[in-house]
């Protein structure tokens, strides 16, 4: 987290640094970078506020047009978006919940006792990373049809609610964020491991569970090929699939379609900016050293 | 390796320290482990169940043949052999890397330059952090959707080239205007993020080696050769490991284009679309070929197996003072893995 | 190598052990298991809106039974049945399955109730006769029921032909275009004088379905042997190339943004596709309303798609289920269909009624059973085999690949050759 503080008076790269031109410069090329980083999102909103006919314009409609409630509307009207919305928010909601939970747990416990195996189970754990989640595609599917849970929510909580990077990322800031100090008084006053996991750790954790947070929060919400695959209930889908599904069943209304995308960005959207200010430190600081 | 698998801090020895050496194997001192390694527990009930067990029964699913419906049929090796003669399969290894390639290159590179003029530029710095990393957040489906009408015939990219004089093109039905649609999707997703993580970098180096290199009356370019870019050096390998990890994980983009067509499943015209997780899982859930796609998942993890092994080599060969080590590049990796 | 079997044999036992878990109650299975209704998997445009409204409240003469629809993309249904039946969980009760691909349920026919022993044959003569006979598993078990028929047309815009200075009324141009080759003679007539200079076709992969179809034979024949090398592919091949090499296919994927663009705005001058296709057109291009019209394929009339539908063995009351077909598909609800969606009956008995024979203004006061009344008498009774659409894909592919990329037509039907030999023999067709 320090890197964020940058030390004063330091003028980092000679680039842009020198005259009032090279400055400009820098900052017009910034801007054409947020302008490209943004604009498909401008775009969303003016295709989803115009009638399918305009999109094909030439030349094209470059502002919003008026028919925006109109469209979002007429999702309402064709798919069960809050049901979707719901699903969505559930997986999302529930698989944060577990994974924060299940991760500070394991990483409290590897970063502060001795257990034996330690380090053979430390070690696992990483070897798991490096399996990528595509390889056991079909026989994950299989499973969850064996369990009955092809179809059900569960199959989209249960399985990551607790992961490898979350327990060695926590690990990391437990180690160098929990002072032994304050355990060794909560055991002076009798408290066992759980109590101290409770009172004293996860206080403490609460930056790193911020970040760790948004994260598995974002990841849940924008899965896509797995929900593909495994919710077979047509009745019960996540937004990205009853999203991907609008796509297919009515492509000759684009309107239709990019206001069924639209509404499916915006709460995500919300929900990053709020937490964006802690969470793009976190994410920095966790790229180069904990 | 040994960053990570150095023993949990020195002091965690901060239990009380047992009075006698025998005491971990007394009742009592197994008893005392129990509530670290309950605490561990969930993680690798659920690898078992969820991770391990699956994997290990797509080694013997890719054995048979089998539609998930009927009764399964042992092959041999039979599924490996059509895989390695399948012309579909191949050119999908070859898209996936030529869209990996189009896409990872120019991505590092406006990250990088991104991330030099974010570094010199000190106003309103959280508000391009936010605005370079909204794509990175927001649905990949519902994106595509938004790039499937600007890459359209008709579209937007087309009436802009047509605005300047220029022919259109077929970005959705030419052999490069595929890969090229896909690959600026994700580089668009993608270059905030690494500029913000090379930011990061840009940020860590020590003043003093930019002052030392002033007293040496280095100017701004060689300062930038000698100082900047060899300090970058192991967080940009780091960006392009996850970037191959990921790029070789390519699904929704090209599965979301080309879905609402007759050629749907099979990544646009001429299957020039067509990436490795899209053929398996066009092979496994549209034809319901279990054992073809367990055979694939393998050879995909060879695949990714032999390209992380070259990047550690790679990165092992940048050992200096700075390296953030295999810990910060499995972080990185779990990162943008996501589930 | 003993240890290497262990394992194998013992993993294959877990997932064996696991998988039997569930499969057993087959009632179980069902999408609507805990519900009041049937549940019903179709897709935009397969069934009437109307009727399935009315299913939903309760479907008339049957007591207390509801059946509720769910919408499945049509090029994922038969995959997401699959899918279902391989999960054993949220299989529908009833579902449609497209006409070419009903073969491809054969090898899996045990997961499909045999219709007969719900009483089937008491409504046998209703139906058309090719049109039953084709619900029936090589077995003699009968998996599907009729849906709708698909005969086929030539639909033209009348404006764009006569100012070319083409025929331009149905019977002329049926008259003047009685072959594909004449087909694409009037096209580069289009091409050359029409307003806006109009392409024949959207895209060259229509004209090579529709002439495959005239033919009764396919790609797979009824001995399971591969004829999709022969002449009567190579013809449909051959003439779609032709079309493009002259320059008149628009070259454009049919159901993407572009299409649409170019069905507004005037810029494809045809459509050779089945009666279904009236809804889509009208959905897709509603300012041509008027411009269009109707008429006899070249070289004659064939059957394009029409569905089936079927019962899955998870289906929570067969009898209930049967009764719904029955209902939904009687010869008065299949008029109604065919009003409100230009789903094509498959009980004669409906042909004669004055409510088939209202005008269309949207092909310019035509009545469109004219074209499609004696082209459902007409078309050919086509072979599907199992093993087709992993035979014909292959073709469809490289065709597209000719047309969009550039690529070879000689080369390209070497390779589509190559292609669907090396999948069937997989599939264990020679």
């Amino acid at each position: 987290m320090a890197v964020e503080q940058r030390p004063p008076g330091n003028a980092g790269l000679a680039i842009g640094s020198g005259s009032r031109l090279s400055r400009c410069c820098v900052r017009a090329v910034l801007l054409l970078g947020v302008l490209v980083s943004l604009f498909p999102f401008y775009w969303l909103v003016v295709l989803a506020s115009g009638t399918t006919q305009d999109i094909y314009r030439y030349p094209p409609k470059l502002v919003p047009g008026p028919h925006l409630l109109d469209n979002m509307g007429r999702v309402l009207d064709t798919v069960d978006f809050f049901g979707s919305l719901f699903n969505t928010v559930v997986v999302a909601v529930l698989g944060t919940v577990l994974v924060l939970f299940f991760d500070s747990l394991a990483a409290f416990a590897f970063a502060k006792y001795e257990f034996p195996a330690k380090k053979f189970l430390f070690g696992m754990l990483l070897v798991t990373y490096m399996i990528p989640a595509q390889l056991s595609l079909v026989p994950q599917f299989v499973t969850m049809a064996a369990f009955g849970w092809a179809g059900s929510l569960k199959a989209l909580i249960i399985p990551g609610a607790a992961n490898a990077f979350g327990i060695f990322w926590m690990r990391q800031y437990a180690q160098n964020s929990l002072p032994d100090e304050l355990l060794d008084a909560g055991r002076i006053d009798g408290a066992g491991f759980f109590r101290l996991y409770w009172t004293v750790a996860l206080p403490l954790f609460r930056p790193a569970l911020a970040f760790l947070g948004i994260f598995t929060f974002i990841g849940l919400w924008n899965d896509y090929i797995w929900p593909l695959v495994v919710m077979i209930d047509p009745d019960r889908v996540t937004l990205q699939v009853a999203l991907a599904n609008l796509n297919v069943l009515y492509n000759t209304d684009y309107a239709l379609v990019m206001a069924g995308a639209l509404m499916s960005v915006i709460p995500l959207i919300v929900v990053f900016l709020i937490g964006a200010r802690h969470f793009l430190r976190d994410l920095a600081a966790g790229a180069m050293k904990m | 390796m040994a960053t990570v698998l150095e023993p949990a801090g020195a002091p965690a020895a901060n239990e009380k320290p047992p009075a006698g050496r025998t005491r971990p194997t007394t009742p009592g001192g197994r008893r005392r482990h129990l509530p670290p390694l309950l605490a561990i527990s969930p993680f690798y009930v659920l690898f078992a169940v969820f991770g391990a067990f699956p994997i290990l029964f797509s080694v013997y699913l890719s054995f048979q043949d089998w539609d998930g419906i009927g009764d399964m049929r042992y092959v041999g090796f039979q599924q490996y052999g059509w895989l390695l003669r399948d012309s579909v399969f191949w050119h999908s290894v070859l898209n996936t890397f030529e869209i990996w390639f189009l896409s990872t290159v120019p991505m590092l590179f406006l990250a990088l330059v991104l991330a030099f003029l974010l570094h010199s530029q000190v106003r309103f710095a959280g508000a391009y952090r936010v605005a370079y990393f909204v794509p990175n957040v927001t649905s990949m489906v519902a994106m595509t959707v938004v790039f499937g009408s600007v890459f359209a015939q008709a579209g937007l990219a087309n009436s802009v080239l047509r605005a300047v004089g220029l022919d259109g093109v077929g970005w959705l039905s030419s052999e490069w205007g595929i890969k090229s649609s896909v690959s600026i999707m994700i580089i668009w997703r993608w270059v905030g993020y690494n500029a913000l993580i090379f930011l990061a970098g840009l940020q860590a180096i020590p003043t003093e080696h930019f002052e030392a290199a002033r007293v040496d009356g280095a100017n701004s370019r060689q300062t930038l050769f000698r100082v900047v870019l060899p300090q970058l050096r192991p967080v940009v390998l780091f960006a392009a490991v996850t970037s191959t990890i990921n790029g070789l994980q390519i699904f929704t983009e090209s599965q979301v284009l080309f879905q609402s067509t007759d050629v749907g499943t099979t990544g646009g015209p001429g299957q020039e679309g067509m990436t490795i997780v899209l053929y398996l899982w066009q092979k496994a859930f549209k034809e319901h070929q279990f054992g073809y796609g367990a055979a694939m998942g393998w050879v995909l993890f060879a695949i990714i197996a032999v390209f992380t092994v070259i990047n550690w080599r790679l990165v092992a060969g940048s050992d200096d003072d700075r390296r953030p080590g295999i810990a910060g590049l499995l972080r990185r990796k779990g990162a943008r893995n996501g589930r | 190598m003993s240890r290497r079997r262990f394992l194998g044999a013992s993993l294959g036992g877990a997932g064996a052990g696991l998988l039997g878990l569930t499969g057993c109650g087959s009632a179980e299975g069902s999408a609507s298991a805990g519900t009041d209704h049937l549940s019903l998997w179709y897709w935009k445009g397969s069934l009437s809106d109307k009727l399935l409204a009315t299913a939903r409240r309760g479907v008339p003469g049957v007591p207390v039974l509801k059946v509720r629809g769910s919408q499945i993309p049509d090029g994922d249904i038969d995959s997401k049945v699959r899918t279902s039946l391989a999960a054993r969980a949220y299989v529908p009760d009833v579902t449609v399955v497209n006409n070419d691909n009903l073969a491809t349920f054969f090898p899996d026919e045990n997961e499909f109730l045999d219709l007969r022993e719900l009483g089937a044959e008491s409504v046998r003569d209703q139906y058309l006769e090719w049109k039953w006979k084709a619900c029936f598993t090589p077995t003699g078990r009968m998996i599907g029921f009729p849906l709708d028929a698909g005969p086929t047309a030539l639909y033209y815009r009348r404006d764009l032909f006569r100012e070319a200075g083409l025929a331009h009324e149905p019977a002329d141009v049926a008259g003047e275009m009685p072959t594909w080759e004449k087909f694409i003679a009037a096209g580069r007539t289009l091409r050359a004088k029409g307003p806006g200079k109009p392409y024949l076709v959207s895209n060259i992969g229509n004209v090579f379905q529709q002439v495959l179809l005239q033919s009764t034979r396919q790609f797979v024949d009824a001995d399971n042997r591969f004829i999709g090398d022969q002449e009567h592919v190579r013809r449909a091949w051959d003439l779609s190339v032709d079309i493009l090499r002259q320059g008149l296919s628009a070259r454009i994927t049919d159901g993407t943004p572009d299409f649409n663009a170019a069905m507004s705005g005037g810029r494809i001058a045809t459509m050779t596709t089945a009666v279904w296709a009236i809804n889509g057109l009208k959905d897709t291009a509603p300012k041509t309303a008027g411009s269009w019209r109707l008429t006899t394929m070249p070289d004659g009339p064939a059957n394009y798609g029409g569905s089936y539908m079927t019962l899955t063995r998870y289906c929570r009351d067969p009898e209930a289920g049967f009764a719904f077909l029955k209902w939904l598909l009687s010869p008065a609800n299949q008029l109604k269909s065919y009003q409100e969606m230009a789903l094509f009956p498959t009980t004669p008995a409906a042909y004669a009624d004055p409510a088939m024979h209202r005008p269309d203004p949207f092909f310019g006061g035509q009545q469109p059973i004219d074209v499609f009344g004696p082209a459902a008498r007409k078309a050919p009774v086509v072979y599907f085999s199992p093993y087709e659409e992993s035979a014909n894909t292959p073709f469809f592919q490289e065709l597209t690949n000719v047309e969009m990329l550039g690529k070879n037509p000689d080369r390209a039907w070497r390779d589509a050759v190559r292609t669907a030999e090396t999948t069937l023999s997989r599939a264990g067709v020679s």
